[in-house]
């Protein structure tokens, strides 16, 4: 056995190595050629940025729409780039000026284009251009996409149809916004702020027939757009939900006292996050009466609860720091004298 | 040939089989790699945009354990406080350095001792004393009796107010934008349990304020031959894994969890080296076992940067520690291997640390005693023995070079031409000696797990990455 270069055995181990090695060089050339194609790209855009940044500027800094050059078509790319990031990154009238720029250029058709034929990444740049655009024409493409199973491509789709024609966006789209769970919630919430009105509208409207399961991304969605939903609906769901989750979120969202009774009824929750978020409301919203609830709550097994109590007691108008120390004063649990001396210091560290 | 296949021919042919089934599964996860890898570059135009913040990002507690730091621990704080995200809180948990990084601490940030409520949770050596800043409201300073980086961290994760928490090493550079790249697989998937985010040597780059300002190369050999390792390990290895949500190492270095999994789960364990890749097994197998759906995702782009030792002595003790945490953390959770209910963590990725990782280096050594062995006796041809070393090799060189290939389809880091030379260069030359080495080492770990030796904090000699490279 392997006394010889002929054994078949060691044949297989050398053709092996042999593969290896010619894979190798294979590897070695691509590298050096996508390198080398990085830096030629490179070069590109950098020569792309160095015209039209300073144009794209003075637009958005005038106003006024000024005398183009010539976009060759390989620049297409490197353009939309350059000129999605500046929409990205500003706000108001200068989106407007972008958008002249755009289409004085026929970005729009480039941008269906690129919808239509381009690889995943011109889709992606495509889809992000025709949201700013508000391009009417690519509406059924856009609602199309939104159903795909790529969360990226669907989820920015779907701020594209909201941009378009937000009223008629958010009702098409509500119960996708609440049943894609791939669909980033902070990126939802990004975006829907711009269609925030038309949002609450469709929500209020709708969010009793929406299936429980989803309030709690509805109410997330809802407190971080700082929306008010009807008072009734609040109490329906507080009084049918069965998910601690959905309780959360609807205790951490801005209402008002008619709520309280419902509120006092979760001090005593299993889960310690319902209590917890409950002593908050009441540290919002609540009485008098309420203060003693919450001392009672200093001695609660959780910490998180004893913590809200604490802040929430801290937080009432008529008691307030002051109260605190007052109460610490004949407070004989040592537990709650802990988070009492803890919600104080914290005090003085917030407001020196 | 002629007869029956005789010990030796059996022995060689499992050398080969070996080593060939070794880099064809690295192969393998490569494959996965570049799959993965080519969606990112897809969508990194989103990833460049301007990004705008809700306040529906889960908080994160940095946890930040201590010990003997007081020349870095300033720096590393302050750069800290440049991270971009909604809502952090930095906990710093001095484990009783000897040194005076309790005094730097409480002189560089204005603390004062903060009356904090003790809360039940993991059981970890006593806490002496917490301090707050009065000039940064989300630092906080925990001094506890020394017990280790694992207990170090229990303490943080006690303290820690957030629904995310990440461990990061004392001495590490974080890319502004970690946090929330880290903290995204989160938001898009909400049974996220832990992310961890690529690790990469900063030896050889410039630092200014704790912030890495330009990348470069280490000119010490060890460094080099370390920064294609790091390629390796984090590029294939655990994006691979990632892929089939399979990921069984979080580095220590840059890690992102959901508290209540980990409190659930029992916090880190601080009789072990290896507390992070343990406590990842460890909550694989609880939650296959509780058959609850979880990910645990790995994020590509370079987050974090890390000194790696220079000098023979450190990186050997290194390698030893690394090689006994595997130990520790496959032998305590074997109750995950071909489990039930295990899935690729169970049937692939714990089978494959166990064949590849754990006991690779005792089988690779002895691979290499054979054939040597077997061509001085005249068991076995030089021919034999020639092409056991080329395949090895050649087999050893692809994989490396397959590294480099990744790098340079996705983040090319490393910008310049002669950079990609020496990483060339290099690829070729870790292949004639210092993965032996790298080898024996890992050898070395096995018996010291196996002798059961006690563990304690790493030492770390540090030359500072703030200094322009020579």
């Amino acid at each position: 056995m392997f006394k010889t270069f002929s054994d078949p055995y060691l044949q297989f181990a050398f053709n092996i190595g042999l593969a290896a090695s010619a894979l190798t060089v294979v590897l070695v050339s691509s590298i050096i050629y996508l390198r080398l194609a990085l830096k030629r790209s490179q070069r590109l855009e950098d020569a792309v940025i160095d015209v039209w940044r300073p144009i794209l500027l003075l637009a958005i800094n005038s106003g006024v729409t000024p005398e183009l050059p010539e976009l060759p078509a390989s620049n297409h790319i490197f353009f939309l780039k350059l000129w999605n990031y500046l929409q990205e990154s500003l706000r108001g009238i200068a989106n407007e000026s972008l958008n002249q720029v755009a289409f004085k250029l026929r970005c729009d058709v480039t941008a269906r284009n690129l919808l239509k034929n381009g690889n995943r990444a011109e889709r992606l740049l495509a889809i992000l251009t025709l949201a700013h655009l508000r391009d009417r024409k690519s509406w059924g493409a856009l609602v199309l996409l939104t159903a795909s199973d790529d969360s990226l491509a669907s989820i920015h789709a779907a701020r594209a149809i909201i941009n378009i024609a937000p009223l008629e966006g958010t009702r098409l789209l509500l119960p996708m916004l609440l049943q894609r769970r791939d669909w980033d919630i902070t990126q939802l919430a990004n975006f829907l702020g711009r269609a925030d009105l038309a949002f609450w509208l469709h929500l209020s409207k709708n969010i009793l027939q929406i299936q429980k399961v989803h309030w709690t991304r509805a109410l997330q969605l809802a407190d971080a757009l700082h929306l008010h939903l009807p008072i009734p609906s609040v109490k329906y769901i507080i009084k049918h939900c069965d998910s601690a989750d959905t309780l959360v979120a609807v205790l951490h969202m801005d209402a008002d006292s008619s709520l309280l009774p419902m509120v006092r009824n979760c001090l005593k929750h299993a889960d310690w996050r319902v209590r917890a978020e409950a002593a908050g409301f009441l540290g919002r919203f609540g009485n008098i009466d309420d203060g003693d609830a919450l001392q009672l709550m200093l001695e609660d097994p959780n910490w998180w609860v004893r913590h809200a109590a604490a802040q929430a007691l801290a937080r009432m108008p008529f008691f307030g720091a002051t109260g605190l120390l007052k109460l610490r004063a004949h407070t004989r649990n040592e537990t709650a004298l802990a988070m009492l001396d803890h919600v104080l210091a914290e005090q003085q560290v917030l407001h020196p | 040939m002629s007869g029956g296949i005789t010990f030796t021919e059996l022995t060689t042919w499992f050398i080969f089989a070996y080593f060939v089934l070794l880099n064809a599964s690295y192969l393998g996860l490569n494959l996965l790699s570049i799959l993965a890898l080519q969606k990112n570059k897809e969508e990194k135009l989103l990833d460049s945009l301007p990004q705008v913040f809700t306040d529906l990002e889960p908080g994160i507690s940095i946890l930040v354990p201590a010990y003997n730091e007081e020349t870095t621990i300033t720096a590393s704080i302050r750069s800290m406080f440049q991270l971009t995200y909604s809502e952090f809180e930095i906990i710093v948990i001095n484990d009783g350095s000897k040194d005076k990084t309790l005094e730097v601490l409480i002189r560089e940030f204005a603390l004062l001792p903060f009356p904090d409520a003790p809360r039940a949770g993991l059981e970890t050596k006593p806490v002496r004393g917490v301090y707050r800043s009065m000039q940064y409201p989300n630092l906080r300073v925990i001094d506890k009796q020394n017990g280790g980086k694992a207990d170090a961290l229990n303490v943080g994760v006690n303290a820690a107010r957030y629904p995310l928490f990440c461990g990061v090493d004392a001495d590490s550079i974080l890319a502004r934008d970690s946090l929330s790249l880290v903290a995204k697989p989160f938001m898009k998937h909400p049974d996220t349990v832990i992310t961890g985010g690529t690790v990469r040597v900063a030896n050889g780059c410039e630092v200014a304020d704790g912030s890495l300002t330009k990348v470069g190369l280490p000119t010490n050999v060890w460094a080099l031959f370390q920064v294609v390792e790091y390629l390796r390990a984090f590029l294939f290895g655990r994006l691979g894994w990632s892929r089939l949500n399979a990921m069984l190492i979080v580095s220590g270095a840059f890690g992102l969890f959901k508290t209540e999994v980990v409190i659930a789960a029992g916090g880190y364990r601080s009789n072990t080296i290896g507390e992070d890749m343990e406590l990842v097994v460890r909550i694989h197998r609880l939650l296959r076992k509780a058959g609850t759906p979880y990910r645990i995702e790995f994020v590509p782009k370079p987050v974090c940067w890390t000194e790696v030792p220079e000098d023979f002595k450190t990186l050997k003790n290194q390698r030893i520690r690394w090689q006994r945490g595997l130990s520790e953390s496959l032998s305590s959770n074997w109750g995950l291997m071909l489990n039930r209910r295990g899935g690729p963590p169970g049937w692939i990725a714990f089978p494959f640390m166990v064949l590849f990782e754990w006991l690779g280096p005792l089988v690779e050594l002895a691979g290499y005693f054979f054939m040597l062995f077997g061509y001085a006796f005249g068991l076995i041809s030089w021919e034999a023995f020639a092409v056991f070393l080329f395949m090895a090799i050649g087999l050893g060189i692809l994989l490396s070079v397959s590294a480099l290939l990744l790098e340079e389809m996705s983040f090319h880091m490393y910008p310049k031409f002669r950079h990609l030379a020496v990483l060339l260069l290099v690829v070729v030359a870790e292949n004639f000696g210092y993965r032996q080495i790298n080898t024996w080492w890992r050898l070395v770990g096995l018996y010291r797990w196996a002798a059961q030796q006690e563990s304690a904090w790493g030492e770390m000699k540090r030359k500072g990455v703030g200094s322009k490279p020579k």
